[in-house]
């Protein structure tokens, strides 16, 4: 088990580090002078040297490289945002529990609701059940979560009034925005959850299982539930990130002050510092999430573990 | 009863309903993208100063917006962006994909560990950020931001292409191909890519789907299309500043898209069942 942790832990180091120096070279993949880039187009011509030489883009790229990690490991120094003329890390520390609140409550509620349909769906295959529940969750993924995020707020907004149209000040804002990013997520965790549950319902242990007398409640909940559960934990993990980025689509519509709606105005405003950190900080979470979900799929399976360590615990 | 291979496979396209159901789908929307002209009533950009934000009548059939654009026009003409991401879109991921898939999957070595290092990566980052981080690169636009839909996918053709063709280079025939002395591209383009069309056939339907809906995504944030494009999600996040005073400026772009995007999931779905007997759903 050790052997294993450290082997995904140091990949995981490695990843991270090809992740940053990429998020970091965006600068010089950028048409044009990284001066004028970081600087903002109102700096003179003739004040651009000594630019160069004060932010030290002078010094060879690895350098550069290092200085940078160092200022944001050591120092949470991301730079200066050009267009509010302040510490990046100031306007994020705000974004960021905004967005992690919405996500985590989304991806709670989205797995407590699919994880019993898609379960429902593989014990009762072809019933009716389970064909309306995959039609609809087909119909669902075609729908784009930013058009339904609209037509909520038609319903629910405007002709009802139940609901306050955008803002982020009481509890009453977050039901629309939650509720988008739970219809949006519930298709593919119906899907995962089923064919985990049918993949499991197949194996031959579960045969053993009812061959030994088991009834047929026991068999779901002790051998099918327990081994289908262990891909959707890990699931669980690996969908933190992606609904932060799905997040950018329903923070920018409800006019919510999180991570996504920051970086896809900074994207517009050509804010790059806050591009670059918000990137940055998203995909190392990303990695972290899944360093975490091997680990936990390592500790629950222990399958997985011999597959990769090849043998020696 | 003709029982030529064809003829078989054409009949079991009729009797596969979704098959049948997404073609018409996909079909309706190909004859207006290219009737457009005859179909829409006006040009999507004909504005009517008069006639500002018309809600649904006869003379409008879907309403005006808020220039006195005709909104059904500008739907229809919309459709032929719509496909324009499809087409270009798969065309991109295809070439990207196909190419580093076949270069590594058949000759190994040090440049296939680096490359299948690079998609690993790509498979590490949340797609929607890297096509933002691609399109803060490259610039806002639909042509940009449909390369950086291609950048972000082009990882799973590859991955796909790459594994299909490690287990076919081993087979007899190619070694006869080389045997005959065929040059390597020879071997990877008509021994090896010829055996592999009908699973890329399902995997790029089984990707368009997500592709029309990333690149409409890009276009709804302001990254992708730009006014006056008659770009379905850049006409719904216009339509959002007159949402309760024209709702049907929001609803009905978003319904063509849903129209379209589920047209070529079934679509989909159906060419695998076809295609691919043993990817059949559960």
């Amino acid at each position: 088990m050790r052997n294993y942790i450290i082997k995904r832990l140091g990949m995981g180091v490695v990843l991270l580090f090809c992740v940053s120096f990429l998020v970091f070279s965006m600068l010089y993949l950028m048409p044009g002078d990284p001066v004028t880039l970081m600087a903002g187009p109102l700096v003179k011509a003739e004040n651009l040297e000594g630019l160069r030489i004060e932010y030290g883009l002078d010094r060879p790229l690895l350098v550069q490289y290092a200085e940078w990690m160092t200022n944001i490991i050591f120092h949470g120094n991301f730079g200066i945002s050009y267009k509010y003329r302040i510490d990046v890390w100031s306007l994020l520390k705000n974004c960021i529990p905004i967005s992690l609140r919405l996500t985590v409550t989304t991806m709670l509620i989205s797995e407590a609701l699919a994880i019993p349909l898609g379960l429902l769906c593989a014990y009762k295959k072809n019933s009716l059940f389970d064909r309306v529940t995959v039609n609809t969750s087909l119909v669902l993924t075609a729908i784009p979560s930013f058009w339904l995020a609209v037509l909520l707020m038609l319903v629910f907004a405007i002709k009802l009034k139940w609901l306050p149209l955008s803002g982020y000040e009481s509890w009453k804002n977050y039901v629309l925005p939650i509720t988008t990013g739970v219809i949006g997520g519930l298709a593919s965790t119906i899907r995962l959850t089923k064919s985990e549950a049918l993949d499991v319902l197949c194996e031959k242990f579960v045969t053993t299982a009812y061959a030994k007398g088991l009834d047929n409640n026991t068999v779901l909940k002790r051998h099918v539930l327990r081994n289908s559960l262990i891909v959707i934990t890990v699931n669980m993990f690996m969908s933190l990130p992606w609904l932060i980025s799905g997040y950018i689509v329903i923070e920018k519509i409800f006019g919510i002050p999180g991570m996504g709606n920051l970086m896809i105005n900074s994207i517009i405003q050509q804010d790059f510092n806050v591009v670059q950190a918000c990137i940055l900080i998203i995909t190392v979470l990303t990695i972290i999430c899944n360093i975490l979900s091997d680990i936990v799929l390592g500790i629950l399976d222990p399958r997985i573990r011999i597959s990769v360590t090849g043998g020696d615990k | 009863m003709n029982d030529s291979p064809s003829k078989e496979f054409i009949s079991s396209c009729y009797k596969n309903r979704n098959f049948v159901l997404g073609f018409a789908m996909v079909l309706s929307v190909i004859v207006l993208a290219i009737f457009a002209k005859q179909i829409a009533p006006f040009s999507f950009d004909e504005a009517h100063p008069k006639d500002i934000l018309v809600s649904p009548c006869s003379k409008y059939i879907l309403g005006t917006d808020n220039m006195g654009r005709d909104l059904f026009s500008r739907i229809v003409y919309g459709s032929r962006i719509t496909l324009q991401v499809a087409l270009l879109g798969a065309g991109l991921q295809l070439v990207f994909g196909v190419t580093i898939g076949l270069v590594c999957g058949y000759f190994g070595g040090l440049a296939d560990r680096c490359l299948t290092f690079v998609a690993d990566l790509t498979w590490c980052i949340p797609g929607m950020i890297m096509a933002l981080a691609v399109v803060t690169i490259i610039g806002s636009g639909l042509t940009n931001a449909i390369i950086a839909i291609a950048i972000v996918n082009w990882a799973s053709y590859a991955r796909m292409v790459r594994a299909k063709t490690m287990s076919i280079k081993n087979q007899a025939f190619i070694e006869t191909g080389i045997s005959f002395g065929e040059k390597s591209i020879a071997i990877m383009f008509r021994y090896i890519l010829p055996n592999i069309v009908p699973i890329l056939i399902v995997t790029v339907s089984m990707q368009l789907p997500g592709t029309i809906m990333s690149t409409t995504t890009l276009s709804f944030l302001g990254v992708g299309s730009q006014p006056p494009s008659p770009d379905w999600g850049l006409m719904v996040s216009e339509g959002i500043n007159f949402i309760s005073r024209g709702p049907w400026l929001c609803i009905f772009p978003g319904l063509a898209l849903v129209y379209t995007v589920f047209g070529f999931n079934i679509l989909g779905e159906g060419l695998r069942d076809l295609l691919d007997p043993r990817m059949k759903s559960q």
